[in-house]
């Protein structure tokens, strides 16, 4: 289904670049979060973005949305440029993403079905049986059925994600990305969420940038793992070789050791 | 000292420009039609249950206690014939709207601010720009159409009870009849007066969803973050009815005057 919103990305193939990030820059205050990010992401992969907390991996997903304006630098979706979009053409852009924030971010003045089904009713014409029919198909793909009419106050911390993921593949989107899905959650929720996220990638055949500090998660999901340090992205590299990275800022993540060239001066609190 | 009075300045003036193009934008999505009546009608019944026992109880307050101050003096000085006259033009002109502008900043004005703020440090305003959705349009404009309307309804309601309270204590303390005291209403009060009372308070309403609203949207810093979001927009958007009234009063007044002077 492709609803009525403008596409971008039909007449770019699978592994061919869709999402280009250039010479990225964004500071809070004195705080400079990125400093000349540049990254690809390839139709139909999943690549995951690895990086000690606060160093600014939610801010490249809010910049990539266009919910935040680079200091300066060029993010390109299926060759436009999206840093100069308007509003307008923005909101379209939008409607092919999909987002699954860190607390999941539902409504909670809307019950769950009205939370996955928001994207449909404000840009679609479908009737309320179609609607009813797709959040029902959406809750099945989760494996929550039967849960629309709950508030989401009633849900627990994995069921809220994975309503959130509902909500975020409401509209069939081309490119799905993910704040830290895992985080938070007990070791069954995350290989649950784990397996959604392949089972999305492989189901919606979405592009997927999935943002975590959970190198178990990371390794398990992911076909490109990239390295967010110091407001860059350091290394990119397929499971492999990132596992034998000789960089030690990679190696010191992966086995999560004290010592080596990530201090404590690196976590600050992430805006 | 001057240099933070200026940064002060130059961020109230910020703060006013931002809010007014918030208020433009929800404007033109008004103008092309684009308003959720669900969601309109479920914050017009919130803010009138919500604010009905604080209206009320300020109303018959406030007209009581004008007859208090004043009755027993008019009647020595054999003005009696006046009383109900004056509480009602009092009441419909300044009075009710005021206050019940003043008590819905307080009750519905911090309610908006902190659940926007709370939609704010969730995450939830983000996830309406994703689902590419103006939070404008979808949060905005029925908070600032629904207090915008119900402000004139509640102030009617205010000039009511205030005028039941008031000739409740005219019969019951200083002797002044209901006869009297309808008598007096019906010869000083004219429908322009209550109208004006209650286009200031339209714009009441649009000043207490506005500013409730845009606090709520500058809400940083978690749970500390939305309480002083709250606190700031109850403030706010007194100071700025208290400010706007003498204005609108001046209009209102002029208004009067050149179109029903004869």
């Amino acid at each position: 289904m492709k609803f009525n919103a403008t596409s971008y990305a039909d007449e770019i193939k699978k592994g061919e670049t869709i999402i280009s990030v250039r010479d990225l820059y964004k500071a809070f205050g004195s705080k400079k979060v990125l400093k000349g990010l540049t990254l690809d992401v390839k139709k139909g992969e999943i690549l995951v973005i690895i990086g000690p907390s606060g160093c600014g991996k939610s801010v490249l997903l809010k910049l990539i949305m266009g919910l935040l304006a680079p200091d300066s630098g060029k993010i390109f979706y299926a060759g436009k440029e999206i840093t100069k979009f308007n509003e307008h053409e923005l909101n379209e852009m939008r409607k092919r993403f999909g987002m699954l924030f860190q607390g999941a971010a539902l409504f909670d003045s809307l019950s769950v079905g009205e939370n996955i089904s928001f994207g449909l009713r404000e840009h679609t014409n479908l009737s309320k049986s179609e609607i009813d029919k797709i959040v029902n198909e959406k809750l099945e793909l989760i494996g929550l059925p039967g849960i629309a009419a709950l508030s989401p106050s009633q849900l627990s911390g994995g069921m809220k994600k994975r309503v959130g993921l509902a909500r975020a593949i409401a509209m069939d989107p081309e490119v799905l990305l993910y704040d830290e899905p895992t985080t938070g959650l007990d070791p069954v929720m995350v290989t649950i969420i784990d397996k959604l996220t392949l089972d999305m990638n492989k189901k919606l055949g979405c592009t997927t940038i999935l943002v975590t500090h959970d190198m178990k998660s990371a390794f398990r999901i992911a076909d490109k793992i990239a390295m967010h340090f110091n407001g860059q992205i350091i290394e990119v590299g397929t499971r492999e070789e990132i596992m034998k990275s000789k960089n030690p800022v990679v190696k010191q993540f992966i086995d999560g050791s004290e010592e080596g060239p990530i201090t404590i001066s690196h976590a600050t609190v992430e805006k | 000292m001057f240099k933070f009075l200026l940064k002060q300045f130059n961020y109230m003036i910020n703060g006013l420009g931002e809010m007014t193009q918030m208020a433009l934008s929800g404007l033109s999505f008004l103008i092309r039609g684009k308003i959720n009546f669900r969601d309109l009608f479920y914050q017009m019944s919130q803010i009138g249950v919500d604010s009905l026992f604080m209206v009320s109880i300020t109303g018959l307050s406030t007209g009581m206690v004008l007859v208090v101050q004043m009755g027993n003096q008019m009647v020595k000085m054999g003005a009696e014939s006046y009383v109900g006259g004056i509480v009602a033009l009092a009441l419909a002109r300044e009075l009710a709207p005021n206050l019940t502008a003043i008590v819905v900043a307080g009750r519905i004005g911090s309610a908006m601010a902190a659940e926007i703020g709370t939609m704010v440090v969730t995450e939830q305003i983000d996830a309406l720009h994703t689902l590419a959705v103006s939070p404008i349009k979808y949060l905005v404009v029925p908070r600032v159409l629904a207090a915008a309307l119900m402000l004139p309804i509640l102030t009617i309601y205010a000039n009511a009870i205030g005028i039941f309270g008031g000739s409740f204590v005219s019969v019951a303390q200083v002797n002044i009849s209901l006869v009297s005291f309808k008598e007096s209403i019906l010869a000083t009060l004219l429908v322009r007066d209550i109208l004006g009372g209650l286009a200031k308070a339209f714009i009441f309403g649009i000043i207490i969803g506005i500013v409730g609203c845009y606090k709520g949207f500058k809400t940083y810093g978690g749970a500390e973050g939305v309480g002083k979001s709250t606190t700031s927009a109850v403030v706010l958007s007194i100071m700025l009815i208290l400010i706007a009234n003498y204005f609108l009063s001046v209009l209102v007044v002029n208004v009067n005057e050149s179109f029903f002077t004869n």
